[in-house]
């Protein structure tokens, strides 16, 4: 593919991303404040339920539990939204020939735009709370990119094998919901029985949420041994996005009008 | 009459396209056959009507050309890269304005956002719709989603244009505009196929015509001949 046509696809996906967050924000009165009201609402409801109700959490649990959330909405909202990209795209996709990779595509771009957005917010709380910038904040830019792969490589798969077998969109959601409460969001892996860690640790949210969590609570620089099943994961789920993409491209349009 | 030029843009060969029709695993439909056995070739220049009642496989027909389906079985071999598709209503994304939709619209066919940029007032102009270029397209009628449409694709360069029932809901004054632009591009040698029930559109427009039932094509001829026979027939 030339040079000409990638940037031309790209303008497309950010078009696309961006008339559609102005969209979206044009339907409520408050507009864009969603964005940050929407995850602070859901940070309160888990503060509530962990810290208060069942007691669990420690003196920093505000801020453990803030960016495991911040970090993990990044993942968890884009997956659950690009699963039905393509399947539901039918209109565009009979009417137009492109990339269906475009389709999730533009759901990774719109949410990590607003990602980006709840993490400068978080990073202003996290600097008035005590936990100051280091030279360690380095190490978010790998991590960001890691993180943004890895979405990228679920979110993207996950879209094109719904229109295949469309019973799948049941699965993503009860899996992602699984996921989320296995990924230590609101609870540290030293809490897991000391059996189950290992496990644990395969778990490539799990270990990216942590690394982030060095960075921005302890100054430390993550454990790249943590990251290694995260860094697996990410490069096998790139790979099988790519193939699934290139190889179903001239499928979709059948397959997503005909049911 | 002038001869049909040599060149051949599209060659359809016993094309057929079956739908899955769904139902549960244990209990699976016999798949749906749209198009059956279909061969025609399609020259520059050319513009064919598709004639047929509802369900008949137009549409998808259509899409098979754009080479957006794949079909089931046969072969289409394609001369050109610049294919467009012209149907009702689909390819817009409803909650984003109308004039947003264009430009998407214009990049996902290729033309660079600057481009377009600069080419959708003169659509929105040309549609007769310059005051509600910020309206959400879900607010449009459906007759002026089709004038938009129907804007949007003669201000794209194509080689071939496919119209899928386009003109059947635009008011008086946009059909007699629209079908005065398609006389002045048929003039300019643009290849078209032309899907629609206003039979007398299509014997105005084309030179000739398919008739279409149940997936077959039963008849291709002068547009005039086939017209004739397809109109005789439903009144009986």
């Amino acid at each position: 593919m030339s040079l000409n046509a990638l940037l031309h696809y790209w303008d497309i996906v950010e078009f696309r991303a961006r008339t559609a967050m102005a969209s979206e924000a044009a339907k409520t009165y408050l507009n864009f404040l969603w964005w940050i009201i929407d995850p602070m609402l859901t940070m309160a409801v888990f503060y509530l339920l962990f810290a208060v109700v069942l007691q669990r959490g420690t003196e920093d649990f505000v801020f453990f539990l803030m960016i495991g959330l911040v970090v993990w909405q990044w993942f968890g909202n884009t997956v659950g939204s690009a699963a039905l990209s393509i399947q539901q795209s039918a209109s565009l996709i009979s009417q137009v020939s492109f990339p269906k990779v475009l389709l999730p595509l533009t759901v990774i771009l719109t949410n990590t735009y607003k990602f980006l957005f709840v993490v400068a917010i978080l990073l202003a709380v996290l600097w008035l709370a005590g936990f100051p910038p280091s030279p360690s904040y380095l190490a978010l830019l790998p991590l960001m990119l890691l993180q943004l792969l890895l979405i990228y490589g679920a979110s993207t798969a996950v879209a094109a094998l719904v229109p295949l077998v469309p019973d799948l969109q049941y699965v993503v959601s009860n899996l992602l919901r699984a996921m989320m409460f296995l990924s230590g969001i609101f609870y540290p892996l030293s809490a897991v029985p000391p059996s189950l860690q290992p496990a644990f640790l395969m778990n490539p949210m799990l270990s990216i949420i942590d690394a982030y969590r060095e960075v921005l609570m302890h100054q430390s620089w993550p454990d790249l041994a943590n990251l290694r099943y995260a860094i697996g994961a990410t490069l096998l789920l790139v790979v099988l996005a790519t193939i699934l993409t290139r190889s179903l491209d001239k499928r979709f349009a059948r397959l997503v009008v005909q049911r | 009459m002038t001869q049909p030029s040599p060149r051949v843009l599209l060659e359809v060969e016993d094309v057929c396209v079956d739908y899955r029709q769904g139902g549960p695993i244990w209990r699976r439909k016999p798949p749906f056959r749209a198009v059956d056995g279909v061969s025609f070739t399609l020259r520059s220049g050319e513009g064919i009507g598709v004639v047929g009642n509802n369900g008949a496989g137009k549409t998808t027909l259509l899409r098979v050309l754009a080479g957006l389906i794949q079909p089931t079985a046969g072969t289409v071999r394609r001369f050109t890269d610049s294919i467009t598709l012209l149907a009702l209503g689909a390819g817009y994304e409803g909650s984003i304005r109308a004039r947003d939709n264009v430009v998407l619209n214009g990049m996902l066919l290729g033309i660079p956002r600057r481009r377009m940029q600069a080419k959708v007032s003169e659509i929105f102009r040309y549609a007769g719709l310059r005051d509600f270029q910020g309206m959400p397209i879900k607010n449009y009628s459906s007759g002026m989603r089709s004038r938009l449409a129907f804007a949007t694709a003669v201000h794209v360069q194509t080689d071939v244009l496919l119209i899928d029932e386009v003109f059947a809901v635009g008011d008086q004054d946009f059909r007699a505009k629209s079908e005065q632009t398609m006389t002045e591009k048929i003039g300019d040698g643009q290849t078209f196929v032309l899907v629609s029930h206003g039979v007398q559109t299509i014997k105005k427009l084309c030179q000739r015509a398919l008739w279409f039932e149940h997936g077959r094509l039963i008849a291709d001829g002068s547009a005039e001949e086939v017209v004739d026979r397809y109109t005789a027939q439903r009144q009986v």
